[in-house]
């Protein structure tokens, strides 16, 4: 596999003691639509902005397609595709303007692809960008992150806003449009259940640091669950304890232990895991 | 380049369709006002010497009353003209993209933010400098106008409030403003600091221009400054030759100041021509336009080191 995205050391500093990234180490593998996770605050938006060259880093080095973005951040721009968290239309423009403004400044733009995508969602050509709903906004954000055609896309919460059928909807074009262009996507989001459906790969981030980052499969067959006071098989490692959502106490276990955990589990699994004033910090030992 | 330059007007063209119509109804008006005042006929009721037409008292009431009423207003409008265009065309050109996340879309769409600001830029400064050009047209008519018997071509009437020191003020205006737009990357507070700041930037210069100039003034005899001259000062001459001011004549005979009649010493007047006016205009607005190529060329800079927001 080929890494298409690298982080090396990052760190990121807002102010003089926020670090919104920490000695983070990362690597996203050609091909892949990875997702990642974390809380807010976790540096999930940093991280992907300072690849397209928004976020300079205070520590370390990045890479996306072996471009270094602070040194070329026109290069590193060309070989991505961004899709900003809130959508970032012009209110004032058309669709169809949007696609003449990317037509006119990314060199390659594939005005057909973008129309495309857009037709089969039935987003009107000629409305303006505040006359759209936020799914068709977010659409039309995405079809022009696809139109550039880069070989990289990073999508920052594109989720957050939509409707569950505008989600699905959402993730459904990415996926077609990543498996056929053959590109690398690096989804972050909150909602575990989309990323189930639509990525192979998962970031945890938390605390600014790389918390995991395995495929989904990897994920969901490498940890179980101990439910409240269950003895904990011998050899398996806790990760982090936390509520269900009745109250029960849950623990996320590594390896086969308990019942399989999911995917969402996992992640809160990990997320506990990483804030340093848990208790769930303090049961982070072997089991005996 | 063309679709570009659409886009962009499109942008702003709340702001581009009001002050085209301002400034549409501006110039109109004041091209209908000095039409109204070339036809009361009061030319040759303002020389300076020799003998007036009788009717000159009645021609004078008309006259005045035009001025007073029209035209004084719309020097008013015609004074206000480029701060505004420059300040609402200028001002959200770069801030309104930061504030409403735009600049997110578009810098990750373009892998030049250079080409990104020419494309905004450009179409924006050249509405200025059209609007404003258009201003510093019907200030030109209307100065002819109140000022009958005068080669406005040739006459410091009006100075800085009329042709391309109009444009050139917008220009600044405009140019100060998108780069403070770069920098605190919100509408509001642009326009307030680029007001502030451009009103003194402009004020400072101009000063700086007018003692500049005032080097290059001549002396001609007498307290007459001719009609379109530029007054700078006045003397008195001293038989030894020497040139003062009311203190020095006081300090060089003090019982001068104590008689009754004027001074008894010939005055001398330190003036600007007015045929050279074009190229004391034409240096004014080299300089002023220079300093907003300097403003528009740092932020160019700026746009390529910012966060989009």
């Amino acid at each position: 596999m080929t890494a298409v995205l690298e982080a090396t050391g990052l760190g990121k500093r807002y102010g003089r003691r926020r670090w919104a990234l920490r000695d983070l180490d990362l690597v996203v593998d050609e091909g892949s639509i990875t997702a990642l996770v974390g809380p807010n605050g976790s540096g999930k938006s940093t991280l992907l902005k300072a690849w397209v060259g928004f976020e300079r880093p205070t520590t370390g080095t990045l890479r996306i397609r072996g471009i270094d973005p602070v040194r070329n951040r026109g290069a590193a721009v060309a070989v991505a595709g961004y899709v900003p968290q809130a959508p970032s239309l012009y209110r004032e423009l058309t669709v169809e303007d949007h696609i003449t403004f990317a037509a006119y400044h990314r060199p390659g733009f594939d005005r057909a692809l973008a129309r495309g995508y857009l037709d089969d969602l039935s987003i009107p050509f000629d409305s303006r960008a505040d006359e759209l709903s936020g799914g068709q906004q977010a659409q039309v954000g995405l079809a022009l992150a696809l139109g550039t055609r880069a070989p990289v896309l990073l999508l920052d919460e594109p989720l957050a806003s939509l409707d569950p059928l505008a989600r699905r909807e959402f993730l459904q074009v990415l996926v077609e449009a990543v498996r056929a262009a053959g590109s690398t996507a690096l989804l972050s989001s909150h909602v575990i259940t989309d990323i189930e459906q639509a990525c192979d790969s998962l970031i945890v981030l938390g605390g600014g640091r790389s918390l995991l980052a395995v495929s989904i499969s990897e994920a969901i067959a490498g940890h179980g669950i101990v439910t409240g006071d269950e003895p904990r098989p011998i050899g398996a490692q806790v990760v982090g304890s936390f509520p269900s959502s009745t109250g029960e106490r849950l623990t996320l276990m590594r390896g086969l232990a308990g019942r399989p955990a999911t995917l969402e589990e996992v992640v809160i699994g990990h997320l506990a895991a990483g804030r340093p004033d848990r208790p769930a910090k303090a049961e982070r030992k072997v089991a005996a | 380049m063309r679709d570009s330059i659409r886009l962009t007007l499109k942008m702003h063209r709340f702001e581009l369709i009001a002050l085209i119509a301002f400034t549409a109804f501006v110039f109109v008006a004041a091209f209908w006002v000095a039409g109204q005042l070339d036809a009361v006929g009061y030319g040759p009721c303002a020389v300076d010497r020799g003998p007036v037409p009788a009717n000159c008292e009645s021609l004078g009431r008309e006259w005045y009353q035009i001025q007073e009423s029209q035209a004084s207003p719309l020097f008013g409008f015609l004074a206000i003209l480029p701060f505004a265009t420059g300040l609402f065309l200028g001002g959200p050109l770069i801030s309104r993209e930061i504030e409403r996340g735009t600049t997110r879309l578009a810098w990750s769409i373009a892998p030049s933010r250079l080409r990104w600001y020419l494309s905004r830029m450009l179409p924006i400064v050249a509405a200025v400098a059209v609007v404003t050009f258009a201003a510093g047209i019907a200030a030109d008519r209307l100065t002819a106008a109140i000022s009958p018997n005068v080669d406005i071509a040739n006459a410091f009437d009006g100075f800085g409030q009329r042709g391309l020191l109009v444009a050139v003020t917008g220009l600044v205006m405009a140019a100060g403003a998108i780069g403070l737009g770069a920098v605190t990357g919100r509408v509001l507070p642009t326009v307030i600091l680029a007001l502030i700041l451009g009103t003194l930037g402009i004020t400072g210069v101009t000063k700086l221009h007018d003692d500049f100039t005032a080097g290059e003034a001549i002396l001609v005899d007498g307290e007459y400054v001719g009609r379109g001259d530029r007054y700078v000062d006045q003397f008195f001459r001293l038989s030894d030759g020497r040139l003062v001011d009311w203190n020095g004549l006081a300090e060089f005979d003090p019982g001068a100041m104590m008689r009754e009649e004027e001074p008894n010493y010939p005055i001398v007047s330190l003036v600007i021509p007015g045929s050279r006016y074009r190229e004391v205009e034409t240096r004014q607005a080299v300089v002023l336009g220079g300093i907003a190529g300097l403003m528009l060329a740092g932020t160019a800079v700026i746009v390529q080191r910012r966060r989009p927001g």
